[in-house]
């Protein structure tokens, strides 16, 4: 056998040997890139049902906001209506809400320094409340302000306090007088 | 250039005549072995015998390689380039002959010079290299070597085709990772704006749910402000003033101790705004350790403010400054008695 024939085979099987590495590499490669497409597909997939989802969340959110929009404008109204029917004049007195009175009186201690002023300035404003006199002796009395609230009841201020103040508080009471 | 210089007449092509029945004029070159003239395409000379002729040549070889020629399709049969054509052929076979039995010749010599001495084999090729390498290559598996080419040729372009293969996979393998990433960012995107629309949405969702609590309460609290009692009152004229007085009862009470003053403006005040009439109750502020009064007054359409002691259902005209008992309206038949402490009022005071 020949020198050069030898070194033929010697490339011959060099050739094979990395021939077979590339076949190899390649099988591997094709196996590698079958996966990353299928990742592609799946990502796609996911994407495409992500998409899908948001635009029904977008929907919902779209429905959701018009729906605050319009319950807040009818609360608006609502609350309107509900001023509109607190108002009073001194000709038209009306019980009010524990709420009501409290800022009625929180409002009126700034502005008065006798319960004749916030009586006066209840009734000005449509309140009706009574002037209330606490006898604990025969001529000593204790002036008060009575409001016969919607939810609370009836509730007494003096005219220094936003705070209403408890019957209570004047023991012994000998007479109480409520003019209204 | 040689094509230029070339002489040529205008005429028929005999061979063009007889082989295609074409007599139309064209160019006609000289031919160099038999000096006539032929056209473009039957110019060159071909060999001019008879298929029997070739039939009898014995070397299958020689007979192989002159049908070939004979074979040939264009050209003209040219006596002239046959006779040199044969000659040639002969001498290239002399020739042959003659290398083949020298080279015969030398291996003969070397055999017998191998078996009287014993020469090593490399240097039997010493003395011939360029002829015993013509002899090696006749005896040379010379297929098998073809054979070994053509595979490596195989292999090669196997591996170049893998090769490219192999970078045509990696191309599109680094083109889909770049796409996988980029949905990948696209997808994070998405899951984040989902989460952005889910917080929205829940954000929404819960101010929606405050928002109809809130209506829902203040539903109710209009409900109840339209079921609540109201009050309506009006300024009385003077003459209802005193028909309401007449007809209130209050005045018939006995003032005692546990009745007073403020009991009965109390029971008319509460008893006129009961009928819809707007009274107010007044404190009369006497000097200092002496008890006030209380009266009560509308406000009438007609007479403007007006004072009535209940007790009595009089008028009064309060002033300050002036004892009470001064101020009430006096009744025919009757005086009114001043009390013995200071009446003098020093304020008033009105409720309403």
């Amino acid at each position: 056998m020949s020198e050069s024939f030898k070194i033929i085979l010697i490339i011959l099987a060099m050739l094979v040997i990395f021939l077979l590495f590339e076949i190899q590499h390649l099988l591997q490669s094709q196996k590698f890139l079958q996966l990353k497409k299928e990742n592609v597909a799946n990502m796609l997939r996911e994407i495409e049902e992500l998409k899908k989802e948001l635009n029904i969340k977008e929907m919902t959110l779209t429905n959701v906001s018009e729906e605050l929009n319009k319950t807040n404008l009818y609360l608006n109204l609502k609350e309107i209506e509900l001023e509109k029917l607190k108002v009073g004049n001194r000709y038209e007195l009306q019980n009010l809400f524990y709420e009501d009175v409290k800022s009625f009186m929180e409002e009126s201690i700034q502005e008065c320094d006798s319960s004749n002023c916030i009586v006066n300035r209840a009734k000005e404003n449509g309140i009706r409340c009574g002037y209330v006199q606490v006898y604990t002796t025969r001529e000593k009395y204790y002036p008060l302000i009575r409001f016969d609230t919607l939810d609370r009841g009836t509730i007494y201020f003096n005219s220094l306090s936003s705070d209403p103040v408890e019957l209570s508080s004047f023991e012994p009471i000998k007479n109480i007088l409520v003019i209204w | 250039m040689k094509k230029a210089n070339r002489k040529y007449i205008i005429d028929v092509c005999s061979e063009c005549k007889v082989r295609e029945n074409d007599s139309s004029k064209k160019k006609l070159f000289k031919c160099r072995f038999c000096e006539r003239y032929f056209c473009k395409k039957h110019l060159a000379p071909r060999l001019a015998m008879m298929r029997s002729a070739i039939e009898e040549i014995k070397d299958p070889v020689l007979r192989d390689k002159v049908y070939e020629e004979w074979r040939k399709k264009d050209g003209h049969p040219d006596w002239a380039w046959t006779e040199k054509y044969f000659e040639k052929i002969k001498i290239e076979e002399e020739r042959k002959r003659e290398r083949f039995w020298e080279a015969v010749e030398r291996l003969k010599e070397i055999s017998e010079e191998k078996e009287k001495k014993e020469i090593p084999s490399s240097i039997l090729y010493t003395p011939f290299p360029e002829k015993i390498e013509k002899v090696v290559k006749l005896s040379f598996p010379k297929k098998s070597l073809i054979i070994l080419i053509i595979a490596v040729g195989i292999l090669l372009s196997l591996l170049a085709i893998t090769i490219h293969k192999n970078f045509e996979i990696g191309n599109e393998l680094s083109f889909i990772e770049n796409k996988l990433y980029n949905l990948q960012e696209e997808k994070d995107n998405l899951t984040q704006k989902s989460k952005s629309l889910d917080w929205a949405i829940n954000t929404i969702q819960a101010k929606l749910n405050s928002t109809k609590e809130k209506l829902g309460e203040v539903n109710s609290l209009i409900q109840i402000m339209k079921s609540n009692k109201k009050y309506k009152l009006h300024d009385p004229t003077y003459y209802e003033v005193k028909s309401f007085l007449e007809k209130d009862q209050t005045d018939k009470n006995i003032y005692s101790e546990n009745y007073t003053c403020a009991y009965f403006s109390r029971d008319v005040n509460n008893n006129a705004e009961e009928s819809g009439i707007r009274t107010a109750f007044v404190e009369l502020e006497f000097p200092a350790g002496v008890p006030g009064h209380a009266i009560i007054a509308f406000n009438t359409t007609d007479k403007g403010l007006v004072y009535f002691e209940p007790q009595y259902d009089v008028e009064v005209r309060p002033e300050i400054g002036k004892r009470y008992f001064e101020c009430l309206e006096e009744i025919p038949g009757y005086y009114w008695v001043g009390p013995e402490y200071n009446d003098t009022i020093v304020d008033v005071f009105i409720w309403w």
